[in-house]
């Protein structure tokens, strides 16, 4: 009684940690820290904090290494069996369309943004979104290049445009064409590489946007404008290859945050405040904060030529020293990359440039202290490309997507690194399920093939 | 004791006092049985309302009378009332005991009621029955000895978590523990802990200073807490002061535990055979396998000889000793009474590393001011550390030290420390030796404390405003200080993941207010009794917290976090919700015979949306006591008959404090800061309500030998407050809404009986017996996984925590594969029983239950001259427990060189072979994805409690000039019978477990087996 008055108000209680939706976008400042938001979704740990290139690696693996650890989703990566309820893989898809929600949370606040940030905002929030529907859509689809279909009829996944931001707002969307994804992926980029700037930057720039649109018209094969976005990156001269390669790899103990070097062009951020690396919990021994559960082969360090600087990125147990910083940064594009990206662009064109393509094989190999490349024909050349990205950029998420580029086949192994399947690049394994859990909730999303 | 409670519970009620005053009658009244003062003993005149008076602390009264009284009429609770001519100025009673009554008094929501006049469904547990039990906390000490109540430890570890249900789980999302209630005050009941493993705020109640745990089961009780008596309340009442002389009390016990069983794994011989053969199976070389065993053996051949052979298991416990002592004094006058009792508990576990160590003061004060006051205090404060473990999902936990081979030596020859400490090459922790980190490593180099602070209090006053009407205000506090500190040092990296010490600190204030004020109204109109209670409650709950991380330590000698040279995190955030509540029941009782009750609280919560802030909760019940009917009169056969029949409406908003909002939440960026949605808004979210139905019957047999207690009920919970999976798409996984329907349904049945009732020998059976059956009844078609391996469900058609996984079929007899039935629907029923090795092309169906078919409880108690022998058996029937941990343990190597379970010898080895067990193949894969494989029985029958005493005679007393003396032994979950392979039927892993993983083995350590000795000393 003696409280009646006062207590309507009393129940009341608002959240001290957290922000209620209405009072969260009012302005020009809220909207830029959504994008911040963005950021961090993007570099959740099942997305680029890592378990997105360490799920397609160990799935297109063939025997460069073992994993000998207790995730049993690796082990199902790694052994081509993929169960509907891989919690990996169903993390890349949560976690993936978490990051697009909060790029389109940003997209639909455009409005509140002041007129001196809006471009850069729309750039970035569209550079994030285009980079991950492109990455979704190898992911969970068939392959560009698959005859199997085609991209206009083989499904990727759904195309989510708007936030959802109330219960009835939620939609049971259908899967989209793998062609519809890359349009819009493409569509996202080039706004994103018209909108930022050029050159250096922690954030997405007209560079990182540059490279993506590369990335996908190579797997495209329109190799004039992927070699035209490589070009525009390698001329601008904002980036140069790090002296040794070794260095490209930020070491322990950096214990405090390092930016990004000469050669990133976009990287995930992490420092010892925010962050998880994912790379480094799979591929780091245990002396480095890794679970020192992933073994590399033999057949992995023979790629390796003598000399190679790139093979002094070993431990003896063996395990790959690249994720040695659990508070390092995860590189999601390097200028390395781009450099392969144009050689390989120059060897397919329809007119190739052999040249310019051995020109672009030998910056990378001369940082790695090897001596030219002998390739002079365009298929030594393009085979020259193939095994450079192997030894250049292994763990670091672009096997899946080589292996179907090239058409090659991978296989899984048995204890001692043996084959005992044999997967084509076109393999219906080769794809992730559509996750159960998603499949539960929108039974309006079709399984691929070889799932139930 | 009772006596006492009763004074209290009279002081409490209305007795109207005198008014003309005629003449003056004095007396004294005292009990037939043995002569002893009654105090509180109600003396009216008959036939003249507004006059009587009750006895005080010596069983003496004064009443003044008018000229025309002739007869007083004496009246107490659980004694026969009687009427005395008055002659002269001095009357004297005798009451009798009623042992046709239903004597005892249970406590209800604000207030107490006779057992004869309740209508609900309650079940009372005394104090004494559960002193000096040596458990961590209170709940261990009640399972078994009440029906409906199906109590579970998480594990063997000390302080951990215990899950409590009540007539079963009415909720899949919210919460699914009862309400606990202290004096009056809604405790903090929050788990705290971060480690990943659940702690218990209960361990911080002394079981000593319980005089009864009462708990309300069914609508009719319950209801009267509204919003949070859907899972039943239980209400716990400390024990007070009587008066009379001080009496002194001791006890202390001392004793030590065990482990209740050991699961068997191979030795040094079975498991190098077995991996040697296990490794030709799955690709390796001989000599990439013995390169292996050599590892494992610390770089030594003496694996070849089985020379090593370290039982790891035996490595993990220690010796555990547990004392308790506990003073206390008590007494007062007719005016003031006190309860003063300090304790001292100190237990070990026999887990290397873990230990409760806990004081405890508790101080209740009660003071009759005047005539038409009164005022007390309830208080105690305690300090409790707890010495933990890590979760049993971590490498360092000390029950995955069942993983290492059994050829690792304990100590590395080659370096002389445990083996892991420091690679011999490197000088660095080991890498890849053992197999696993050492848990032994952590026990000795780290430290992971919880140190609660607790202060419980409340104070009261009741006042009596006019002589059938009292009013009454509470206003409690229970505030909690949660710390939490730890250090992993450098030694540990391979399992912290830093190479140069990890520390934690945190703290928590949970501050929970809590006020009741109420008016009670009891009146007698001829026959009819009218008892009404209706009012008002506010509580109010903040948490606050701070926590820090740090790593990079000089040297692990450093311990605490000053010496972190890097602070990787450093956090504070405040929850609080508030309940804003009015209530009211009236009870009728008409000629003794007929029962009426009925209740309602309206609630306000704070988490609720404005559309929905308030719920209302009625409920009404029913009472016939057939036994005091006349054509009852002419038998002896039955001596006590009633049938109850209740009906309510409860709720559940047990689901954190802010659901129904949507959010944003900041998120870092390398030094930027930045925010994202992390929930979306339900504004129409509104409570989860259970409506449940009971009836009862009570029914006694000569004179009260022979009682027993018959319920069924129905609880039917709608709106489910349901975490429910939403398309991923639109950028959430999950929202919390009213999706839902489930129910229980069940029968409960507790039968006393009274032997022997003899002036030497005494023996009393008490039993009960349960059964629950749980139905999720409508999902919208949802399937919900549980946590590990999300082989639990919450599935339409099923009971909640189903085993839904894929159906083991064996080995292929031509290839020793894992084969699994395909089960595809056909329809009509029909499922494809053909078998398959794809575990894809199998499909999930029901395989097990978690939930028990029933539970019962056995409890005899005999004395004999100076002799007391009582022991409990309890038991649980018809659930199965699925072991998470088989598919590293049980699965012939095919998941790692993990060591296995003794039965993978049987696993399959040639063509032709028919074994459930598949081929081992090192790193095969080979039949370890989740499925009724690791599925197996989780009935137990265990020997709970026995307990034997000896009292000293008092002609011995007399002597050493004491009251009274008692020494005893005890033993705690003594033997446990049960087909449960694996080491404790009574687990769920503290790692996974909630209202859907149940019965979830992961390295969940063992019950403890505990044996005491003590001595009760009364000066």
């Amino acid at each position: 009684m003696l409280y009646n008055t006062g207590c309507q108000k009393q129940l009341d209680i608002k959240p001290h940690d957290t922000v209620e939706s209405d009072q969260a976008l009012k302005t020009s400042k809220d909207v830029q820290g959504v994008l911040i938001g963005a950021y961090t979704a993007a570099g959740l740990r099942n997305l680029y904090g890592g378990r997105l290139q360490a799920t397609t690696d160990f799935l297109a693996d063939d025997g460069d290494f073992s994993y000998f650890g207790t995730f049993s989703e690796y082990t199902e990566l790694n052994d081509k069996k993929i169960t509907i309820n891989n919690a990996f893989v169903e993390g890349v898809w949560d976690d993936g369309y978490n990051a697009i929600g909060v790029c389109n949370t940003v997209l639909a606040n455009l409005n509140l943004v002041d007129e001196a940030n809006k471009k850069r905002v729309e750039g970035e929030a569209k550079f994030l979104r285009g980079m991950t529907y492109f990455d979704l859509a190898r992911a969970f689809g068939r392959a560009w290049n698959d005859t199997n279909g085609s991209p206009a009829t083989n499904l990727a996944v759904p195309l989510v445009l708007t936030p959802t931001t109330t219960i009835p707002g939620i939609q049971k969307v259908k899967r989209n064409t793998v062609a519809e994804i890359y349009a819009q992926a493409i569509a996202d980029l080039t706004t994103a590489e018209t909108n930022l700037e050029v050159g250096k930057s922690v954030y997405a720039s007209s560079s990182a946007a540059s490279a993506v649109l590369a990335r996908i018209y190579l797997t495209q094969e329109k190799f004039d404008l992927a070699e035209a976005e490589a070009t525009k990156i390698i001329d601008a001269g904002d980036f140069t290859l790090v002296k040794n390669f070794t260095e490209e790899f930020q070491k322990p103990a950096q214990a405090t945050h390092v930016f990004n070097s000469t050669e990133d062009i976009f990287a995930i951020q992490i420092s010892n405040q925010s962050g998880f690396n994912a790379l480094n919990e799979v591929y780091a021994s245990s002396d480095f904060s890794g679970r020192g559960e992933t073994y590399i082969n033999q057949q992995h360090l023979d790629r390796y030529e003598p000399g190679d600087d790139r093979a002094n990125e070993f431990t003896d147990d063996p395990f790959t020293t690249k994720f040695n910083n659990t508070f390092g940064n995860v590189i999601t594009i390097r200028l390395a990359e781009i450099y392969l990206i144009r050689a390989e662009a120059r060897v397919r064109k329809a007119t190739p440039n052999l040249i310019g393509a051995a020109a672009d094989i030998n910056m990378v190999r001369n940082r790695a202290k090897l001596g030219n490349t002998t390739a002079v024909t365009k298929d030594a050349l393009f085979a020259a490309v193939k095994k450079e990205r192997r030894v250049e950029l292994p763990f670091e998420g672009f096997r899946l997507g080589d292996l179907k580029r090239y058409t090659e086949s991978t296989h899984s192994i048995d204890g001692d690194g043996n084959p005992v399947q044999t997967f084509q690049w076109n393999s219906p394994k080769l794809i992730f399920p559509i996750p159960k859990r998603e499949r539960d909730a929108n039974p309006n999303l079709t399984q691929n093939e070889g799932y139930q | 004791m009772k006596k006492n409670l009763l004074t209290i519970l009279l002081l409490f009620s209305c007795i109207s006092f005198g008014l003309a005053q005629n003449r003056i009658i004095t007396g004294k009244v005292t009990d037939q049985k043995d002569g002893s003062p009654l105090p509180g003993v109600s003396v009216t005149v008959k036939g003249i309302t507004g006059t009587g008076t009750q006895t005080d602390i010596s069983g003496s009264y004064k009443l003044s009378v008018p000229g025309a009284a002739k007869v007083l009429v004496f009246g107490f609770v659980g004694y026969k009332s009687l009427e005395v001519s008055i002659k002269g100025d001095v009357v004297n009673a005798q009451i009798e005991p009623d042992s046709k009554q239903l004597t005892e008094v249970v406590v209800v929501g604000y207030g107490t009621q006779s057992r004869r006049s309740l209508t609900g469904s309650v079940s009372k547990i005394k104090g004494a029955d559960i002193e000096n039990i040596p458990v961590p906390s209170l709940e261990s000490a009640i399972q078994g000895r009440t029906p409906g109540v199906y109590i579970q430890a998480q594990n063997g570890k000390l302080g951990q978590g215990i899950q409590v249900r009540i007539r079963g789980a009415s909720s899949v999302s919210a919460g699914n523990q009862p309400l606990y209630v202290v004096d009056g005050l809604p405790i903090t009941v929050n788990d705290f802990s971060t480690n990943g493993a659940s702690t218990n705020p209960l361990v911080d109640l002394n079981q000593n200073d319980i005089e009864s745990i009462d708990i309300l089961k069914d609508a009719s009780a319950s209801a009267i807490y509204g919003s949070r008596a859907s899972n039943g309340v239980v209400l716990i009442t400390t024990k007070k002061g009587k008066a009379g002389d001080t009496k002194i009390t001791y006890n202390q016990y001392y004793g030590f535990s065990k482990p209740t069983r050991e699961r068997e794994f191979f030795n040094a011989e079975q498991y190098v055979t077995a991996l040697r053969a296990a490794g030709i199976a799955g690709g390796y070389s001989n000599t990439s396998i013995e390169a292996r065993l050599k590892r494992y053996a610390a770089g030594s051949d003496d694996y070849k000889t089985y020379k090593v052979n370290t039982d790891w298991e035996k490595e993990i416990t220690q010796h555990a000793p547990v004392q308790n002592y506990n003073l206390v004094l008590s007494g007062g006058n007719d005016k003031t009474k006190f309860y003063i009792s300090g304790t001292y508990n100190n237990q070990k576990g026999f887990l290397i590393g873990n230990a409760i160590n806990q004081y405890s003061l508790r101080t209740n004060v009660s003071n009759q001011a005047n005539k038409w006051l009164e005022v007390g205090a309830n208080l105690s404060v305690s300090r409790t550390k707890n010495y933990r473990l890590d979760n049993d999902n971590q490498f360092s936990t000390p029950m995955q030290v069942a993983a290492l081979s059994p050829i690792t030596p304990v100590i590395d020859p080659r370096t002389g420390l445990t083996s892991g400490a420091l690679d011999p090459v490197s000088g660095l922790p080991n890498s890849d030796f053992p197999i696993y980190f050492n848990p032994l490593l952590n026990a000795q180099n780290s430290f992971f404390n919880t140190t609660d602070y607790r202060n419980l209090g409340n104070v009261y006053a009741q006042v009596k405003l006019l002589p059938s009407l009292s009013f009454r205000s509470e206003v409690g506090v229970d505030i909690l200080n949660s710390g939490e500190d730890s250090f992993s040092g450098s030694l540990t990296a391979r399992n912290s993941g830093t190479p140069n010490g990890f520390g934690f600190n945190s703290s928590v204030t949970s501050v929970n207010f809590n006020t009741n004020n109420f008016l009670q109204f009891i009146k007698d109109i001829g026959k009819s009794n009218i008892n009404v209670v209706g009012g008002m409650t506010y509580q109010r709950q903040q948490n606050d917290l701070n926590s820090i991380t740090g790593r990079q330590f000089p040297s692990d000698a450093y311990k605490k976090l000053i010496s972190a040279a890097d602070i990787t995190a450093a956090t504070s955030s405040t929850t609080a919700y508030s309940l804003l509540s009015y209530f009211a029941r009236a009870n009728y009782k008409f000629d003794e015979k007929y029962l009426l009750s009925l209740s309602g609280r309206v609630d306000g919560s704070s988490r609720f949306g404005a559309n929905h802030r308030y719920g209302f909760f009625p409920a009404g019940s029913i009472g016939w006591i057939v036994s005091e009917e006349g054509f009852m009169k002419k038998q002896q056969l039955i001596s006590e008959l009633k049938l109850r029949a209740s009906y309510g409406i409860t709720g559940n908003s047990e689901i954190g404090n802010f659901p129904s909002r949507g959010l944003f939440t900041e998120f870092g960026y390398a030094g930027v800061a930045g925010a994202r949605p992390t929930q979306l808004p339900n504004p129409n979210l509104k409570w989860e309500t259970t409506a449940q139905s009971d009836l009862g019957l009570d029914i006694g047999f000569f004179n009260g030998r022979l009682s027993g207690q018959f319920d069924v009920y129905l609880k039917k919970t709608k709106d489910l407050l349901l975490n429910v999976q939403i398309p991923a798409t639109s950028g959430f996984t999950t929202i919390t809404e009213n999706l839902g329907k489930l129910q229980n349904k069940g029968f409960e049945l507790q039968i006393d009986s009274k032997n022997i009732v003899g002036k030497e020998v005494t023996w009393s059976t008490s039993f009960n017996f349960s059964v629950n059956r749980n139905k999720i009844t409508d999902l919208k078609g949802q399937v919900i996984t549980g946590a590990g391996d999300a082989v639990n469900r919450a599935v339409e058609g099923q009971p909640l925590g189903v085993f839904y996984t894929v159906e083991f079929a064996g080995a292929d007899p031509a290839n020793g594969d894992a084969l699994y039935y395909k089960n595809t629907d056909l329809g009509n029923g029909k499922r494809d029983r053909a078998t398959t090795n794809d575990y894809n092309q199998a499909t999930p169906v029901v395989v097990g239950n978690p939930n028990p078919k029933f539970i019962a409880g056995l409890n005899n108690t005999v004395s004999y001259k100076g002799f007391d022998f009582s022991f409990l058996l309890q038991e649980v029937n018809g659930d199965q427990i699925y072991n998470g941990g088989g598919q590293y343990m049980s699965v012939g190597f095919n998941n790692g060189a993990d060591n296995q379970t003794i039965d993978q010898l049987k696993s399959w080895k040639k063509p032709g072979d028919i074994t459930m067990v598949p081929e081992a193949r090192l790193f095969g894969g080979n039949g370890i994805s989740p499925s009724s494989r690791f599925l197996d029985d989780g009935s137990y029958l265990r020997l709970k409690n026995i307990i034997l005493g000896y009292n000293f005679p008092k002609s011995v007393l007399a002597k050493i000039k004491l009251q009274s003396l008692r020494i005893y032994a005890q033993a705690t979950n003594l033997a446990t019978w049960t087909k449960y392979k694996g080491w404790d039927p009574e687990l769920n892993s503290d790692a996974f477990s909630g209202n859907i993983t149940q019965n979830y083995d992961f390295y969940a350590a063992p019950q403890a087996k505990t044996i005491t000795f003590g001595i009760n000393v009364g000066f």
